[in-house]
């Protein structure tokens, strides 16, 4: 593997960081600079993330190490594949968003909306810089940007309700981000070293009951953005948000920052040999499929279109950390993979949600009955969308959720089978009731209301719709994220 | 060594001392030239301090006898590592903010502005000679010099809550004063010195006395009236509101002095005999400091004032500071200097932002502070990058020095210390949400005639910001200093 020393992974993360500085310091004052310089930086980025993943998947890994924060820990940017994997992610959908954004904002005549442009931006940023990171004190540092960077977004509308939810949010993430760091500074002390090292750096060190509670300190600690119930709590409430901060932040990035983190600290931090043998992998799979169907029942229940969603979101993301403890190789491609997968599916139902408020002004479901005559584009996609989460074939979601159900057999554990049938189940019952309704239940005829909504908004729909579909029938075409996934499987597991 | 380095701990003390002197001389004739000859005094004196500092690092400590006549019969400074890096940030925060403080303070008026620069040279000349000396009586006159210049300052508003501010505060660090100088007394009584590098040395024997140990009691008790140490505190909440100007920022520094002496006392002169002692005094410093930390951050949650708020999030931090120096490992005591920069850095910017703010608005109040960020949006920046740094999130200085202390807590096993460091990120993080979540995002009713701080203002400002950030990067820079100053304090006590 060649290292390549070099200060470009810092010019990668400066793109959004010089847009959200040159928003900042003149977007008050020039029209169209937000929107602009935005969507040139997005642009900008998108292009030179794919350059490095070529690079990258050529067996390139990318290092660049300027200052030493701690003895022994450097402030250290490092591009692997899995880490451009993530960046790869966030740097698309950031551009998928931007111009969402862009649409969103104009149609609802938002206010603030410099700010909005800026913290949607350092977060952006933040991700990248979460995927970039070599070490975990690197890591620590941009995932805290991240939660303050969101907090903005949150209280967007500065209602009452949004201030509550943004007062919910700082304290389960600062919490969240407190214990995390707790669990890091525990690791060095006995470590010396925070270096995100394939087969981990903890083996031989400490007794296994030190080592399983530093993994639940962890768990906690990044468990809190992974939403993993009980930490869930801040998910739901966040959805007060503008509708691309809930898309892009509420189910891409700040809860995939989670479970990329955990997905860190267990194979890179811990190492799959240890971390089988201190025998958490149980409990995280208890943990995670207890968070998949409860999360899915209470999805059931909610009214509100984007509440239900993020339930979704909560029983999904457990998806992935169930992908990593099967300690199966299928499972945890399945999990990787699931990582994008679900991002595009679930992206796809937000853009829906937010175009129906712009079209029509309705939040609940329960009054989008008929409502597909209306909006005929927003609802082939969001049923695109919802069918993919349920795990239909010829969808992202049946992919994945094939080489979860074949990990859990491969593992041994058929109950998992269960769990992931179960959930699919739920899926159902939580999806298909509305696109029925909306589909079915129209009493007179309805003009179309789409027109409403510019093209800033249905083209990303259209984008993610499509990309789901492909996703979900071509799935081994080349740069596809099954192709890294199995990939990134090999590395960890050094096949 | 160059001839002109030898003099440099000397100078550094003297050139405040000077200028204290010389602008009344002149000052009477040219009232308006005082803020110029601060300036220059200061300039000069950052200078001597940086140099002092490369010239420690590249050659090592030395010992400089004044007149010449070596201890035990004359008085002697020590430039060490410790000395040279506290003293950079002594003129450093101090420049800053007198350059900051441009002309005539507001509160103060002509004659009295005069009388505040007068003071704070004097107390600014009295901190270099703290961290510089090496005779523990000379210390006791240099905190005599430091305090009483600080409760002229603190009382200098001349109206009713300064002066009973400046009162209380005299009352408690008279009472300090008076144990130093007890505690002195004993220690002189015990080993017939007055020098910290040979009272380490003739200490071991002895060390087991009531005497000595009642004397390191009082020094340690009458230090600690000066560093606001809980329950000490209670003159901090008062003079810091009802103080002028940029006095807060001027006692932040006074405090981190007291912290060096008590360095000083606990490493330097009991270091070597500490190890054969019952006493823990270590694991009573930690504890002292670990129960500042929460209480004064519970007392912090409550208050509506911010420069009130202020002083008890300093309690705070001067027990975290303790905490750190109580851990008593070198990355303990690493951890403690590098909050001692990190804090002094964060505040300072933290109080010239309140006293623009203060100046431009009026504000003083948590509630007040609605819509701000509109208004003073380059304030408040600033203002958020010194809380951020206080609270000790990541890319600031605080982040840094923090989990400098809570590893070294934890690699010497006493995890919970480390626990409650990280705690205390939530409790300061309460108290600095209430503001900027007012300032930002809350509509308020703001006057329309409220301006920005102008340019020459923001400047100094902004240094501070920028250096705060740059703490959080390139911690290196003051650790080339703070390593071998740990080191030496740990290792032999001199």
């Amino acid at each position: 593997m060649a290292v390549i020393y070099s200060a470009f992974p810092a010019l990668i993360l400066s793109i959004a960081l010089g847009a959200a500085l040159i928003i900042a310091l003149f977007g008050e004052r020039v029209r169209y600079l937000n929107e602009g310089v935005t969507i040139a930086a997005a642009i900008l980025k998108f292009l030179l993330v794919t350059l490095l993943y070529t690079s990258v998947v050529g067996g390139a890994v990318w290092l660049w190490t300027p200052v030493t924060l701690l003895p022994g820990v450097p402030f250290s940017l490092k591009i692997d594949l899995f880490g451009i994997y993530f960046a790869l992610l966030s740097s698309f959908l950031w551009l998928v968003t931007s111009v969402y954004s862009i649409g969103y904002m104009r149609s609802l005549n938002e206010h603030a909306q410099t700010r909005y442009y800026v913290c949607f931006a350092i977060c952006v940023a933040a991700t990248v810089g979460i995927a970039f990171s070599g070490n975990l004190l690197t890591f620590f540092i941009f995932y805290e940007i991240l939660t303050l960077a969101t907090y903005p977004l949150v209280v967007h509308s500065q209602t009452e309700e949004a201030l509550a939810a943004g007062r919910k949010y700082l304290t389960y993430l600062l919490s969240g981000g407190v214990v995390f760091l707790f669990a890091i500074l525990l690791t060095y002390t006995i470590t010396g070293s925070l270096d995100f090292v394939n087969g981990g750096i903890l083996s031989g060190s400490g007794t296994t009951e030190f080592l399983r509670i530093l993994f639940f300190i962890f768990l906690i600690g990044v468990g809190v953005k992974t939403a993993i119930m009980p930490l869930h709590g801040w998910l739901p409430s966040a959805m007060v948000a503008p509708t691309p901060v809930s898309a892009l932040l509420h189910a891409v990035a700040v809860v995939k920052a989670g479970t990329f983190g955990l997905l860190r600290v267990i194979f890179y931090i811990f190492g799959i040999d240890l971390f089988m043998e201190i025998g958490v992998a149980p409990i995280l799979a208890f943990i995670a499929s207890f968070t998949i169907i409860t999360a899915s029942l209470m999805a059931l229940s909610q009214d509100n279109l984007k509440k239900r969603l993020a339930y979704s979101t909560i029983s999904q993301l457990s998806y992935i950390v169930l992908g990593a403890a099967l300690l199966a190789p299928t499972a945890l491609e399945g999990g990787i993979a699931h990582l994008m997968h679900q991002a595009f599916m679930k992206i796809t139902l937000f853009f829906c949600a937010g175009a129906i408020l712009i079209g029509t002004g309705k939040t609940l479901l329960s009054e989008m009955h008929g409502m597909a005559e209306e909006m005929p584009l927003t609802w082939a996609a969001f049923t695109i969308g919802g069918l993919g989460l349920i795990g239909i074939p010829l969808t992202a979601g049946f992919i994945t959720k094939w080489y979860l159900i074949g990990g859990s057999l491969d593992a041994g554990q058929p109950i998992f089978v269960i769990i992931l049938l179960t959930s699919a189940l739920l899926n159902a019952a939580y999806f298909l009731p509305p696109i029925y309704h909306a589909y079915f239940f129209s009493q007179e005829k309805k003009e179309t209301l789409e027109r409403r909504v510019s093209w800033c908004i249905k083209a990303p729909i259209i984008v993610c719709a499509i990309i789901v579909i492909l996703l979900g029938t071509i799935p081994y075409a080349p740069y596809f994220p099954l192709e890294s996934a199995h990939e990134i499987v090999r590395q960890i597991l050094g096949i | 060594m160059n001839g002109m380095f030898v003099h440099l701990p000397l100078l550094i003390i003297m050139i405040p001392f000077a200028a204290a002197f010389i602008g009344p001389l002149n000052g009477f004739l040219f009232r308006s030239w005082i803020r110029r000859i601060v300036l220059i005094a200061l300039s000069l004196n950052l200078i001597c301090s940086i140099l002092l500092a490369l010239q420690v690092l590249s050659s090592g400590p030395f010992d400089y006898y004044l007149s010449g006549v070596a201890p035990p019969l004359g008085i002697a400074l020590y430039a060490d590592y410790l000395g040279a890096c506290i003293s950079v940030l002594i003129s450093g925060i101090a420049l800053v903010a007198v350059f900051y403080s441009a002309g005539i303070i507001p509160e103060l008026g002509e004659r009295r502005t005069f009388v505040f620069y007068v003071l704070l040279l004097l107390a600014i000349g009295a901190m270099q000679g703290i961290v510089f000396t090496a005779d523990i009586f000379t210390l006791f006159v240099l905190f005599e010099i430091q305090a009483i210049s600080l409760y002229g300052l603190v009382a200098m508003r001349g109206d009713g809550k300064g002066l009973l501010a400046g009162y209380k505060y005299l009352l408690i660090g008279s009472a300090g004063s008076a144990m130093i100088l007890i505690g002195i007394g004993f220690l002189y009584i015990s080993t017939g010195t007055l020098n910290m590098h040979l009272m380490a040395e003739l200490l071991p024997p002895v060390s087991g006395s009531y005497t000595v140990l009642a004397g390191l009691a009082l020094l340690i008790a009458g230090i600690s009236t000066k560093i606001g140490l809980f329950p000490l505190h209670i003159w901090m909440p008062e003079a810091y509101a009802y103080g002028p100007s940029i006095f807060p920022v001027i006692s932040t520094i006074a405090l981190k002095v007291g912290v060096v002496a008590i360095i000083r006392v606990v490493y330097t002169i009991f270091g070597s005999s500490l190890a054969i002692q019952t006493i823990p005094l270590e694991s009573i410093l930690a504890l002292l400091g670990a129960v500042a930390v929460i209480i004064c951050s519970i007392l912090a949650i409550r208050q509506v004032d911010i420069r009130k708020m202020f002083a008890y999030s300093s309690g705070a931090n001067i027990g975290c500071i303790m905490l750190g120096l109580g851990i008593a490992t070198i990355p303990g005591v690493e951890g403690a200097i590098l909050h001692m920069i990190t804090h002094t850095t964060a505040k300072a910017g933290l109080f010239l932002c309140a006293d623009i703010i203060l100046i431009q608005t009026g504000i003083r109040y948590v509630h007040e502070f609605k819509g701000l960020s509109k208004a003073m949006p380059y304030t408040m920046a600033a203002f958020s990058i010194a809380a951020i740094s206080m609270v000790g999130l990541p890319l600031t200085g605080g982040f840094m020095s923090k989990i400098t202390i809570a590893s070294a807590a934890i690699a010497d096993g006493i995890t919970y210390y480390a626990a409650i460091l990280l705690f205390w990120t939530l409790l300061s993080a309460v108290y600095f949400y209430r503001i900027l979540n007012n300032a930002y995002f809350l509509e308020g009713t703001l006057s329309s005639t409220i301006r920005e701080a102008p340019l020459r203002i923001l400047i100094p400002i902004f240094i501070i910001s920028i250096t705060t950030i740059l703490l959080g990067f390139f911690v290196e820079i003051p650790m080339a200093l703070i390593r071998p100053a740990a080191g030496l304090l740990l290792g032999g006590g001199f």
